[in-house]
């Protein structure tokens, strides 16, 4: 092989490997299909044999790529996996296993107990550090990702609405704006970060080069902690602005433009209409919107990940950016049944917000209505 | 005639055939070797250029795979073949801190018995875990030095007020150019400080001393270069460094010796080439020179690589470290040093290669120690606050210390 970069050759030598696998799996599955359809039309004589049929593929895929996943991480919760158990649980790693046992709640409970406290010999001594600092307990992650995520969908919301009205009057070159605007949605977020961590340089940055014209001194941005997080939020807040200029335009759109007439001639002002109207109307809308909108942000890690790292100090890690950090990042010591106990908190932390928002907001009454 | 003619032909295939047979017994079969390498694209190119010419007699039709990896991306990886149970490379070269990491994953084969480890005499306790050897080096150093573009610096700073004094007279005659920068939040590049303040990582009963005076002074020290002295920019990291000096954008940088091949090669960098000057890091006024850890690259063979791909691995490893031509081509060649005693720097033609070897002579031996890494991330984030201006040095220090030995606990 010659050494290379991504040059005709590498294309096509990554394609002969590529393709042959692709065709096999393509072969395979409609060999297996038609077998399946065989063998629920003639054998197990149902007459949905053709939709269970078509429904096989993606049922195999959700088990093998979200069922066993998920299974396999409550697995490994309680288990006591890290590097100097690996010869325990590596079927290639060489070396005497001392373990009596590899999974077991003794291993869990320790694993979720590890999470919210540091313990020695039996005794509480105070939160548990997921990283290397006093600064990456779970209180202190939490709160940062409560900030975090309040601060996110608060922008979101009122810059996404602000814009989403704007679109919806009579104004000139009304596509071209829609089109700009929607453009960061457009683009895959880890290029944004990587683009946006370039700006936000102290010396080379397009921000200082902005405040350094207008006569400001230069920023060390991403050196100081407020500052590096107010940096990650924007960069967020401009990612996510699109997303629901979309939605809300959509809904927008779609209120009859007989109510504002009626509340007009009822001496209702433009305020007044916004209040009693826009935003009634637009509920069924917001609501699912900002769901989304929590949960997506509470696991966003890709932003912080690239921008940031979590640092400096560990001060503008969230929760889902600490835990990458616990299992895979710089600081990582390998303790992936810890690390799995700690992504099952977080499950729930949103699964109970989303259970408790969606019940109090009746945001999806609509929809089970119909 | 005729018989003589019959019985010549028989002598010849005879002949022929034992020849061939003979080239057939040494060469091996034809294999695939996959590595790992976290030794840079550049390197990585000319270690793939040398297994053909390896290949090409002693194991004609193989070939090789080579992924270049960022040092943590090896080792995460690694870790996760490991755990998955396959998708290990082949070989994997790297720095020796890895070794120690994987060993205590129990994803290394000991190589005492696979190579003559006694032709590695410099370097070789570096990959040395429980007196059993993990890795083979090749190339000593991987240290960390003062590198300087001399057509905007003529004289080496010897001191550290020289260095100062160089960097602001760099910038005043020339505006566009940064005097003096390095990594600057990577503690790796902090570390010489703290050795040459009379510090080091481990006390003398083995325990793991991060708060000592030394290590307050070191913080210091790097807190003033920047706030007090401002002769490093406001932010800088690896790429920041690298990419600048090589544009001629930074007159003066801290970096190791798996740089130097493309710093040498004019076309990747253009203000360079001959204009580049390797020296020690300037003395502190202790008079101490700051002592980079050294080490170097290691070749480690993973558990799983076995039969003709561990025989293939094998060859090729001992006559990448040890054949004389192909040592000069790979290690010096790449502009590091080699880890044999049978080929040395000629100081003459090779004044850069004479100049980080007299850096390696000041350097500190890095241990495969797995805890290592509980130093190396217990004073990031302290080095981050130190740099930040947000913490004091006494601070940084006590907190590198207590978040050290809640590592250490585990």
């Amino acid at each position: 092989m010659e050494f290379s970069g991504l040059d005709l050759n590498t294309v096509i030598q990554t394609l002969t490997k590529i393709l042959p696998i692709l065709v096999g799996v393509l072969v395979g599955s409609l060999v297996l299909q038609f077998a399946l359809y065989q063998f629920l039309s003639k054998v197990v004589k149902t007459k949905h044999a053709l939709p269970y049929t078509l429904l096989a593929p993606a049922a195999i895929a959700i088990v093998a790529f979200l069922i066993y996943p998920l299974g396999y991480n409550v697995l490994l919760a309680f288990s006591d996996l890290k590097r100097s158990t690996f010869p325990c649980y590596s079927p290639v790693a060489i070396g005497e296993c001392e373990l009596t046992h590899l999974y077991g709640l003794d291993y869990g409970f320790e694993n979720f107990r590890d999470v919210f406290f540091r313990v020695r010999d039996g005794e509480i001594l105070g939160w548990g550090r997921l990283l290397r600092t006093a600064d990456s307990t779970f209180p202190i992650l939490l709160q940062r990702t409560a900030l975090w995520t309040g601060l996110n969908v608060i922008f979101h919301f009122t810059i996404g609405l602000g814009l989403a009205l704007l679109m919806n009057q009579k104004i000139r070159f009304k596509a071209i704006y829609r089109s700009l605007i929607v453009l960061p949605w457009a683009i895959p977020s880890v290029i944004t970060a990587l683009t946006w961590k370039q700006e936000f340089h102290a010396q080379y940055g397009f921000v200082n080069v902005m405040i350094s014209s207008f006569g400001g001194q230069p920023i060390s941005w991403l050196d100081d902690p407020v500052l590096a997080f107010v940096a990650v939020v924007f960069v967020n807040v401009w990612l996510g602005v699109p997303f629901y200029m979309v939605m809300l335009l959509g809904g927008l759109q779609s209120i009859p433009a007989d109510f504002y007439e009626a509340a007009h001639i009822d001496g209702a002002n433009a305020r007044q209409s916004f209040w009693a109207i826009t935003l009634p109307m637009l509920r069924p809308i917001i609501i699912p919107a900002v769901t989304l909108d929590v949960i997506w942000t509470f696991n966003k890690l890709d932003i912080i990940f690239i921008i940031s790292g979590g640092g400096p100090q560990e001060k503008t890690n969230i929760l889902v950016s600490a835990l990458f950090n616990a299992a895979f990042g710089p600081s990582a010591t390998q303790q992936l049944g810890f690390a799995a106990a700690f992504s099952i908190v977080i499950f729930f932390i949103l699964f109970i917000f989303a259970v408790v928002w969606i019940t109090s907001s009746g945001g999806l009454k609509e929809v089970y209505d119909r | 005639m005729k018989r003589i003619l019959v019985v010549a032909l028989l002598l010849l295939t005879v002949v022929l055939g034992a020849v061939s047979s003979v080239g057939a017994q040494d060469a091996l079969p034809a294999f695939n070797l996959v590595v790992w390498s976290s030794d840079g694209e550049a390197n990585d190119a000319i270690l793939v250029e040398q297994f053909n010419v390896w290949a090409e007699t002693a194991a004609p039709g193989s070939t090789i795979e080579l992924v270049s990896k960022e040092t943590e991306a090896l080792r995460n990886d690694i870790l996760t073949a490991g755990l998955a149970g396959s998708g290990l490379p082949d070989l994997i070269l790297g720095p020796n801190d890895a070794i120690g990491v994987f060993e205590d994953a129990g994803l290394l084969q000991p190589l005492d018995e696979l190579f003559d480890i006694s032709l590695y005499p410099f370097n070789i306790g570096a990959a040395q875990v429980g007196g059993m050897t993990y890795g083979v080096p090749t190339n000593a150093g991987n240290h960390l030095m003062l590198m300087v573009n001399t057509s905007l610096v003529s004289e080496i700073p010897q001191t550290w007020e020289e260095l100062i004094a160089a960097a602001r007279a760099v910038e005043e005659a020339n505006p566009e150019v940064q005097g003096f920068a390095y990594n600057l939040n990577e503690p790796f590049w902090f570390l010489p400080f703290v050795h040459g303040f009379g510090g080091s990582t481990y006390a003398e009963d083995g325990s793991m001393v991060l708060d000592s005076e030394a290590w307050v002074s070191a913080y210091q020290f790097v807190h003033d270069l920047k706030f007090v002295e401002e002769v490093v920019p406001q932010e800088c990291d690896y790429a920041c460094a690298n990419d600048l000096f090589k544009e001629g954008s930074i007159a003066m940088i801290l970096n190791g010796d798996w740089a130097l091949s493309e710093y040498l090669d004019v076309e990747k960098s253009p203000a360079l080439g001959e204009n580049l000057a390797v020296a020690a890091w300037p003395t502190l006024a202790n008079g101490e020179h700051p002592m980079p850890f050294t080490a170097g690259k290691f070749i480690s063979i993973p558990t799983t690589t076995a039969d003709a791909q561990l025989a293939g691995a094998v060859a090729f490893t001992t006559w990448l470290t040890t054949d004389a031509v192909a040592v000069e081509t790979y290690s010096i060649g790449t502009g590091r040093l080699p880890a044999i005693s049978a080929v040395a720097v000629d100081e003459m033609t090779d004044p850069i290669l004479a100049a980080s070897n007299a850096v390696l002579a000041t350097g500190v031996g890095m241990p495969a120690d797995p805890t290592l890494r509980c130093m190396w991330d217990s004073v990031r984030p302290s080095l981050e606050g130190v740099m930040s201006d947000s913490m004091t040095a006494e601070d940084a220090a006590m907190e590198a210390q207590i978040s050290a030995e809640a590592c250490l606990e585990g």
